[in-house]
């Protein structure tokens, strides 16, 4: 039978054909047409997934591979060139199809000021970041997965340079792609030992050897660890976190799409996938909860003293995503992956209305110059509160159902973990109220011709804030806990087949209803008197001065850059001076320099057999014989 | 000792001194005359070994043509002690460091063979005459042969369009 | 006889072309140097084409020569390289007065790099080697006004010079142990005799000259720099491949007894080379002497593959070769036409490149993009499959190191990419007009980086070659 599965080559297809149309086309199509191409693409793709979608949900459906040809097949390693169709797979196909296709249609109008090849180019790079995460969610295999990986890495690289006046935006992206390739090498290391330990690296056979083993056996663990390290680089996680932050510098609706919604949760989605290894390795469940914890707490409390608008969202979604590992970490594996889902609504919802707010504001990023928004921006403030009430996680909004479920295992896990979680989520709504209260409340504080020409912006805009509000609000339905009604649960129920191996390997914790209302009314008093704090605290009397004391340590980030500049970058850099200085300069060519010039070239010709150059050259490979020498008689 | 290992040592200590004199003296022209006597002793060499022709052809070819050459270029260019250039004082020591270590492995590796106990292959007189030399060559070892012919062909070609540089 | 030219079918092709080409130069007749380039490219394409029609194998006049479907196809690689970078270099040959000796010197050390590859004794491959190393030193002077280019010739000479000379001792040595130069004698006689491993030791010692492995990389960066473009990609492409090759298959058959002594060996020589080509590569200024550094480090790469000493580690050095050579000749395609025609050649030029010369830019990016190792570029998969067969044999320290390496290799690629994309400069290289052959060899290095990456069957070929 031919279903709608067999066709989901085409998902990663549309974005494909729509990079190659506006990135060669880009000097000859006019700027509404490649616009039009770029949304159009991630729209078809939206619509077979949502066909796809609908296969999955059937009682019947399980997963299935799509081959679509042989990409590696040598010496035993098989790796096909397939795609593997599941419920895991289907629900990332759809937000990234669907939440990507909104950002497309937003930067349609927000990058309009763009030349038109320019803006060709941005919706290439776009799409191809699109075709590279489908690819990523897709892959039957780790290798494909590792390819989309690297892919979406090289976009947001791109994406991130995308302004190419600024220098200190070309540094970001650069530093964003070293650091996420310092993760990439753990993940490569990690496909070194699936190879050896399982050889294969498709899911399924990975899966079902796996599961056969030991639970805490080494090798599992050393996996997972490796796997890990890539996750922290590409989800930025301590310790490779800090450039997330730096990457705010491409434009806004990238933010958005990128390091907001899709890229940055492809950590998650790789733990996920992989969550029968996780499972069989407790040791680095626990790595996995604790660094998850650490950053959720680190990066909220550096939002709190951040002045920059998009700066604070992203330290926010830094925060989030180690609350995604943290649920990772104590298995709480669909929570987690909900979290995600949620999260892209309202994260995205945020950062489009940020980019509402900058647009208006003419590129002014820092809220110290802002306030009063309210009023001249009124869809951008009712949206972007929505976010803010769904991101602190307030029933009955999305953001509430997906963090409770995360802490409450977290508890279940561990009451430590549960009372940094909760104090975690008291920053959270701390600080995005403060960054609402500072943005909307209050009085205008920047220069009068800002003022008059602030604009609520134009439908492109609107429309995809509205629609993002509205899953922000109502998308934590498909989650109900138990707590309120009998398996109302249904992603659980959906995503049960994903992490079935899992729950039959995990011991099972269970958290008393009575205890969790509890949990739950204590944290919600607390959340809402910080949000009341907040806003009064902000509304009224904005923070306009330079923080001082502990305040400063936080807004320059723990002084975490500094500390990777002084004992990575400059130690690297200052080795290249050294051994372009002193042994190449004045070791090598000092000796050529210091031999007198101006003498005939004739003699010049023999004298360089002399000067020192080629027999440096000699005694390095003399050297060299005798190294090797050595090694040969010490491994006799 | 029989005459040709007396023989052996004179060559082999000509041989040495030559070099180490070659290396140091400070006027080229006398290095270029020490290479000479070098080339004289391992001619000799050769001629215990049997190999008469490759004993000539290296004291023509080597000793007489290529060092003539030599020393036409020194004396047009005219080279001599006070225009060598200053080398670094660290280099030379560390070469003589690195050359002398390399000399001790490589005596140490001699002494620990035993290969050298047995009993080295005597050649026949026949072996290093022009007829037998020719008809190996044009036999077994004509492939080697002839590409050395194209060797030397392009190292002309090479050659010349350097020399044509000032045209 | 028929065999004896199917056999010998490449090698006498190209000696054929070398001696029309001589008769060109030597006839009275001025023939047009537009003509004579159009004539010499269209043999060139000829030999490649032919090189894919035979399939004979077998060995001749003794145990002198010997082909097999990998040789031939190594060989095919070599022809491929020649060939690109022969269109490279058409407009700067299009002004040369030597044109055609050009061509006479740089298809003789092709020769001998074939006699070097099918050679199943010593002398056979040092004579080979040999004429493979020679006129490339004349090679080096073709710039002839420039005085960088004759020291980069003189440099080049010397140092291989005393390379050979090593090599030779070495060789002699294992002469004097085993009584033969015969490959198959000397497999059988390899043993852990100390004098017979100083012989092997000075052997690879020649061979990290060639293939420019750290500590016996120095000449490289200077000749690099001084030698003409075309020179320096023919020397870092098609030279060191050639070596490689050769490299990876004798020490697997010949020294195979010794098998823990050169792991060790190759290890050392891997780490030293990408740690020290990698560090050097951060600070360069002038981009020849950058890549030369960059090929350095890939050269570590390579001798990891090369460590595994297994079906799947040599055909992930052949093929991680042929990925090399699309590479890093689209990269010294952008860097020939940018040189000729304006002479630039620090990084500091290619500032703002993107501006003026788009098309160049992405063609640079791109090559770099595969040098670093990004998928899905076929540099990705070429270190993908060097790494596993380096890993086959467990020693994951040595995998690690690699992987440091990588990213440190992509930081300052990406340096260059930067400059081009994204800094400012106020007097950029202007805007190029490329004519059709640099634009031919540009497309089919693209086309080589995407398809042999992403289809893989090129690995699989080699895989199934070795079999």
């Amino acid at each position: 039978m031919k279903s709608i599965i067999d066709l989901v080559y085409l998902v990663p297809l549309f974005p494909l054909i729509g990079f190659l149309i506006n990135g060669l086309g880009r000097n000859y199509i006019s700027k509404s047409l490649s616009g039009i191409i770029g949304s159009a693409a991630v729209l078809a793709s939206f619509i077979v997934s949502v066909l796809i979608f609908n296969e999955t949900r059937a009682e019947a459906f399980t997963a299935t591979t799509v081959n679509l040809f042989e990409f590696i097949n040598v010496a035993g390693l098989n790796i096909p060139f397939a795609f593997q169709v599941d419920q895991l797979s289907a629900l990332f196909l759809l937000v990234i199809t669907g939440v990507g296709f909104l950002i497309h249609l937003y930067s349609t109008s927000y990058m309009h000021e763009e030349a038109s090849h320019h803006f060709a180019r941005y919706f290439a790079y776009l799409n191809l970041f699109v075709f590279s995460m489908l690819l990523l969610v897709l892959g039957a295999n780790y290798l494909i997965m590792f390819i989309g990986w690297e892919g979406v890495g090289l976009c947001s690289y791109l994406l991130i340079g995308y302004w190419f006046k600024n220098n200190e935006y070309g540094n970001a992206a650069r530093k964003a792609f070293v650091m996420n390739r310092i993760g990439d090498l753990g993940f490569l290391l990690g496909l070194f030992f699936i190879i050896q330990q399982f050889g294969s690296l498709t899911y399924t056979e990975v899966f079902t050897q796996a599961s056969g083993m030991f639970k805490g056996d080494s090798i599992l663990v050393v996996i997972t660890l490796l796997l890990f390290v890539g996750a922290t680089g590409k989800s930025a996680q301590i310790p490779l976190y800090t450039w997330l932050p730096d990457a705010m510098a491409g434009p806004t609706p990238v933010s958005a799409l990128i390091h907001a919604a899709t890229m940055v949760t492809a950590g998650i989605y790789m733990i996920a996938r992989s969550n029968i290894l996780y499972t069989l390795a407790p040791a680095t469940q626990v790595v996995v909860a604790v660094v998850g914890l650490a950053t959720a707490i680190l990066a909220a409390t550096i939002a709190i003293k951040q002045n920059d608008i998009k700066k604070v969202l992203a330290y926010s979604t830094v925060s989030q995503l180690g609350y995604m590992f943290l649920g990772l970490g104590v298995g709480a594996y669909t929570g987690a992956v909900f979290h995600v889902m949620t999260h892209a609504f309202f994260k995205a919802l945020l950062f489009l209305g940020a980019g509402s707010v900058i647009h208006a504001m003419h590129h002014e990023q820092d809220i110290r110059k802002m306030g009063g928004l309210s009023k001249k921006l009124p869809i951008t403030h009712i949206t972007f509160l929505l976010g803010c009430i769904a991101i602190a996680g307030i029933p009955p909004f999305s953001g509430f159902f997906s963090k409770d479920e995360i802490l409450v295992h977290a508890f279940a896990a561990n009451p430590v973990f549960y009372i940094i979680g909760l104090a975690g989520a008291l920053m959270t709504a701390f600080y995005m109220f403060r960054l609402y209260a500072m943005t909307f409340k209050g009085t205008f504080r920047g220069t009068h011709e800002q003022e008059h020409h602030l604009h609520e912006s134009p439908w492109q805009m609107t429309v995809p804030l509205v629609i993002l509000a509205f899953l922000a609000v109502v998308a934590g339905f498909v989650g109900i806990p138990e707590l309120f009604a009998a398996d109302a649960h249904r992603l659980e129920h959906y995503l049960a087949p994903v992490f079935k191996l899992s729950t039959e390997a995990a011991e099972v914790h269970h958290v008393e209803h009575s205890t969790e209302y509890i949990l739950l009314a204590v944290s919600l008093t607390l959340i809402a008197g910080s949000i009341f704090f907040a806003l009064n605290r902000f509304s009224k009397n904005p923070e306009t001065g330079e923080p001082e004391g502990f305040g400063k340590v936080l807004a320059n980030k723990w002084y975490v850059d500094e500390l990777y500049n002084n004992i990575i970058t400059k130690p690297l850099n200052g080795l290249g001076v050294f051994f372009n200085r002193f042994v190449e300069k004045s070791g090598i060519d000092g000796i050529v320099n210091g031999v007198g010039k101006g003498v005939q070239w004739g003699g010049r010709q023999l004298r360089l057999l002399q000067s020192g150059q080629v027999g440096s050259y000699v005694l390095w490979m003399v050297i060299g014989i005798l190294l090797l020498f050595v090694i040969t008689i010490k491994f006799l | 000792m029989e005459i040709t290992q007396i023989l052996f040592w004179f060559l082999s200590v000509l041989a040495v001194f030559g070099a180490l004199m070659m290396v140091t003296s400070k006027n080229p022209v006398y290095s270029v005359l020490w290479l000479i006597v070098v080339f004289f002793a391992i001619s000799g060499h050769y001629i215990l070994l049997n190999a008469q022709f490759l004993a000539i052809v290296n004291i023509i070819v080597y000793a007489g043509a290529i060092m003539v050459l030599f020393l036409f270029v020194i004396m047009l260019m005219n080279l001599n002690a006070e225009t060598e250039p200053q080398k670094n004082k660290w280099l030379k020591i560390a070469g003589v460091v690195a050359g002398c270590s390399l000399m001790l492995v490589f005596v140490a590796a001699l002494r620990q063979s035993d290969e050298l106990l047995k009993a080295p292959v005597s050649m026949g007189g026949e072996t290093g005459l022009i007829k037998t030399l020719g008809k190996t060559l044009f036999t077994d070892y004509v492939l080697p042969f002839e590409i050395s012919s194209v060797l030397f062909l392009s190292a002309m070609v090479g050659a010349v369009v350097i020399g044509k540089k000032g045209d | 006889m028929s065999i004896f030219f199917l056999l010998l079918q490449q090698e006498l092709l190209l000696t054929a072309i070398i001696f029309v080409l001589l008769f060109v130069k030597l006839s009275t007749k001025q023939w047009n140097s537009q003509t004579v380039l159009s004539f010499v490219n269209i043999l060139l394409v000829v030999n490649l084409a032919a090189g894919f029609f035979f399939k004979e194998k077998g060995t001749l006049f003794g145990d002198m020569f010997q082909t097999n479907d990998l040789l031939r196809f190594e060989k095919n690689i070599l022809n491929l390289g020649t060939l690109l970078i022969s269109l490279q270099a058409y407009n700067w040959l299009l002004k040369h007065k030597h044109a055609i000796e050009f061509y006479l010197l740089m298809l003789s050390t092709l020769l001998g790099m074939f006699f070097m590859l099918s050679s199943s004794n010593l002398l056979m491959f040092y004579v080979g080697l040999e004429l493979a190393s020679i006129p490339l030193a004349a090679l080096a002077n073709f710039d002839l006004d420039k005085k960088r280019s004759s020291e980069a010739a003189m440099k080049y000479i010397m140092s291989s010079a005393f390379a050979s000379g090593l090599l030779l001792f070495g060789i002699s040595l294992i002469y004097g142990m085993v009584g033969s130069v015969n490959f198959t004698d000397i497999a059988v006689a390899a043993s852990e005799n100390p004098l017979f491993l100083f012989g092997f030791i000075l052997l690879i010692a020649g061979f990290g000259f060639k293939i420019s492995a750290v500590p016996f990389h120095l000449w490289t960066a200077d000749v690099y720099e001084g030698a003409p473009v075309a020179v320096t990609s023919y020397l870092s492409v098609i030279s060191k491949g050639s070596m490689l090759f050769v490299m990876t298959s004798v020490l697997s058959t010949v020294f195979a007894n010794l098998l823990f002594q050169w792991y060790n060996i190759v290890a050392v020589l891997a780490v030293l080379s990408m740690i020290v080509g990698n560090l050097f590569a951060i600070r360069q200024q002038n981009i020849k002497r950058f890549l030369a550094f960059s090929s350095i480090s890939q050269v570590g790469f390579i001798l990891i593959g090369m460590s595994g000493a297994n079906i799947e580690s040599h055909s992930s050095v052949v093929y991680f070769v042929l990925v090399y050579l699309f590479s890093n000749l689209a990269a010294f395609a952008v860097i020939n036409v940018i040189s000729e025609a304006s002479g630039k050649e620090n990084i500091d030029d290619y500032k703002g490149l993107y501006k003026t010369n788009p098309a160049l830019t992405w063609v640079l990016a791109i090559a770099l993009f595969s040098l670093a190792g990004i998928p899905p570029t076929a540099g990705f998969f070429g270190k993908f499959f060097l790494l596993l067969g380096g890993a086959s044999k467990g020693n994951y320290l040595l995998i690690i190191v690699a992987a440091l390496n990588m990213v440190i290799s992509l930081y300052y690629y990406l340096r260059i990419i930067k400059a081009m994309f994204m800094d400012a400069n106020e007097t950029p290289v202007e805007k190029l007009a490329i004519s059709w052959s640099p634009k031919i060899s540009m497309a089919v290095c693209m086309a080589g980086i995407v398809v042999t990456g992403i289809i893989s069957g090129a690995y699989e070929y080699i895989y199934s070659l070795l079999k």
